[in-house]
């Protein structure tokens, strides 16, 4: 999955689990989401689909390089900023190549880990 | 009615256009450059002038060196070579970092007022750097040349000494360019203080990593226990081997600096600090930037011709640009050392075994070290709006020493002049180009702490290949200038 056309536009990124519609835009107007040593601060929505899904009880999120065994090199803060959306700060990837997204959603009705491949260019 | 249409038209046209344009400029042109990373990283031959766009990303870039940084440099480069900045009168920041090796020493480890632990890296081109040392400990110019005047291993200087030979020594320059020297300290400055620099500790999660990582049996039977679950005073025992983990006490000299009153410790932090400004700015415009390889590269962006051996000469020749696809393709060495400056600021863990205790956890040191750094980027003596904005600066509220990918991490070296800085590593353990190639060809070593880069593979080149890379390699020297000249 690649994320380039969307996040260089400066467009948010969607997609859907079963419970949840996710949302992720930049924090500051026209920044990218997805780019090459660079800080972004993305705002997160979490929208419930199903009605069982209920309230986010918890949400993180980490990125990792598989192929490397390493993440980040900061730790991204998840602060959380109204009922169905987070400010996840700190989020720069270091290293172009294969990243690994990964949230999780904690409601209700148990915890969801989502993964998503990203291929972070080198520009 | 139609006008309107006509207009609305034309207008949607002209988006249409400008969005294509963006579309080339930001996606079109990165997404090329990663399929040829790929590719060449997968070992597919690639065409001449595919090889070029990759090559176009390795043009030099000059720093950006103002009027005030040029009248500072000036002061600079003086007390760069001056041994009055040490204890003993005989050390100064050139006895490591000599202009004649590329501001490097040749030894194994640095040589101060004692035989230090690590190997002296290069200033050449610094001024790309986002951290300093191998650990990152701090994060800019400034603040990492204060560290070597204090240590007591390296010049051993007081900050109040220093004060004292500026006033006796240096008062002019530092009057012109900083203004008057503050009367406060001229009344009443005690001979030598200087505060303690704090050793940051680890916390028992970044320990019990280590312990856990430790490919070294008889380190753990020392300890007694195998085990991944550990107790607090195996922890506890285990935290001595570690570099920079001793108890530390104060001293009288840490006393005199705290018996200066408020303003006096302002003051002088202030003209210690401004030390470090004169140190950068000189740094700063220390280059390496003519190369056999970079005349090589002008030569073939600059040419309507894309075959590279129409660009050849008698420096770079049929073996360096074998080593050069190599480097860019089978060896992968750029995915650490890319960039004209042959480095990507990030630290590595690239397996290399702890030589002897106490270990050195290298970036979660660094981690820990940069955020108490009063001299850091957010701090009030050396903060700038450049400074903030940097992404090394938005790094400092989210690094974390705990990660495992720091423990036993360094930072990548520049490859500029990488055949004038012998030793390599960062304990300077070999001593030739061709040993640091012999590691990474046979990778035969594991980390004794952290977790070595997976993407680490024995890189299994034949000796023609070792030598075409070798040739490369030696193709990055070039004269050392400075621009502040």
């Amino acid at each position: 999955m690649s994320f380039g056309f969307f996040s260089s536009l400066g467009l948010a990124y969607e997609w859907r689990t079963p419970n949840f519609q996710i949302s992720i835009k930049a924090a500051e107007k026209g920044a990218e989401l997805f780019q090459l040593n660079r800080h972004t601060t993305w705002i997160v929505s979490l929208l419930p689909i199903e009605k069982q899904a209920g309230e986010v009880l918890d949400f993180t999120f980490d990125a990792r390089m598989p192929q490397h065994n390493h993440g980040m090199v900061t730790k991204a803060k998840v602060i959380k900023i109204s009922r169905l959306e987070y400010r996840v700060e700190g989020v720069r990837f270091h290293m172009p190549g294969n990243w690994l997204l990964q949230f999780l959603i904690k409601d209700k009705t148990g915890t969801t880990r989502i993964e998503t491949p990203l291929n972070i260019d080198n520009k | 009615m139609i006008s309107k249409k006509l207009s609305l038209t034309l207008f949607l046209w002209i988006l249409i256009v400008l969005g294509m344009v963006g579309i080339r400029r930001y996606i079109m042109i990165p997404k090329e450059q990663a399929r040829l990373l790929r590719d060449a990283m997968g070992n597919k031959p690639l065409a001449d002038n595919e090889l070029r766009k990759l090559a176009q990303f390795f043009v030099f870039q000059d720093p950006e060196l103002t009027p005030r940084d040029r009248e500072l440099a000036h002061w600079g480069r003086k007390l760069f070579f001056e041994t009055g900045l040490s204890k003993n009168g005989k050390i100064s920041c050139a006895t490591c970092h000599k202009p004649e090796l590329s501001f490097t020493d040749g030894k194994t480890t640095a040589q101060g007022l004692t035989q230090r632990d690590r190997n002296t890296p290069t200033i050449i081109n610094s001024f790309s750097s986002f951290w300093f040392y191998w650990d990152g400990r701090t994060d800019s110019l400034a603040a990492q040349s204060l560290n070597p005047i204090e240590d007591e291993g390296e010049q051993g200087l007081t900050r109040s000494e220093l004060a004292f030979w500026i006033l006796n020594n240096s008062r002019s320059d530092y009057e012109n360019l900083f203004g008057p020297f503050p009367k406060i300290l001229e009344k009443a400055l005690p001979f030598k203080a200087r505060p303690l620099r704090e050793r940051p500790q680890f916390s028992d999660g970044v320990v019990r990593n280590t312990m856990v990582s430790a490919d070294n049996p008889k380190l753990l039977s020392e300890i007694g226990s195998n085990e991944l679950t550990l107790s607090p005073q195996q922890i506890r025992q285990f935290r001595q081997k570690l570099r920079n983990q001793s108890p530390q006490k104060g001293d009288v000299l840490s006393v005199n600096y705290w018996r200066m009153n408020r303003e006096q410790r302002f003051e002088l932090d202030r003209v210690f600090s401004n030390v470090g400004l004169a140190f950068e700015a000189f740094e700063k415009g220390i280059v390496a930037r003519d190369s056999a390889f970079d005349q090589f590269i002008r030569r073939w962006m600059q040419s309507s011709n894309p075959d590279p051996r129409v660009h050849f000469s008698e420096k770079f020749n049929f073996s360096e640009f074998l080593g050069f696809q190599i480097f860019l393709g089978k060896g992968a060495c750029h995915v650490c050392h890319s960039g004209p400056y042959f480095k990507d600021n990030q630290f590595h863990n690239i397996g290399l075994p702890q030589s002897q205790a106490p270990f050195d956890l290298g970036r979660s040191l660094g981690v820990l070290t940069v955020k108490k750094d009063r001299f850091n980027c957010q701090g009030i003596f050396l903060k700038d709006s450049s400074r903030q904005k940097s992404e090394s600066c938005r790094d400092l509220n989210f690094l974390d020493s705990e990660t495992p990918e720091a423990i036993g991490s360094f930072k990548t070296p520049t490859l500029r002049n990488v055949a004038e800085t012998a030793p390599y590593m960062r304990d300077g353990r070999l001593k030739t180009l061709r040993e640091v190639l012999e590691h990474y060809n046979k990778m035969e070593t594991h980390s004794g702490v952290g977790f070595r880069e997976e993407t680490l593979k024995p890189l299994n080149l034949s000796e023609h290949e070792i030598a075409a890379l070798e040739d490369f390699l030696r193709s990055l020297s070039s004269r050392v200038e400075d621009l502040n000249l």
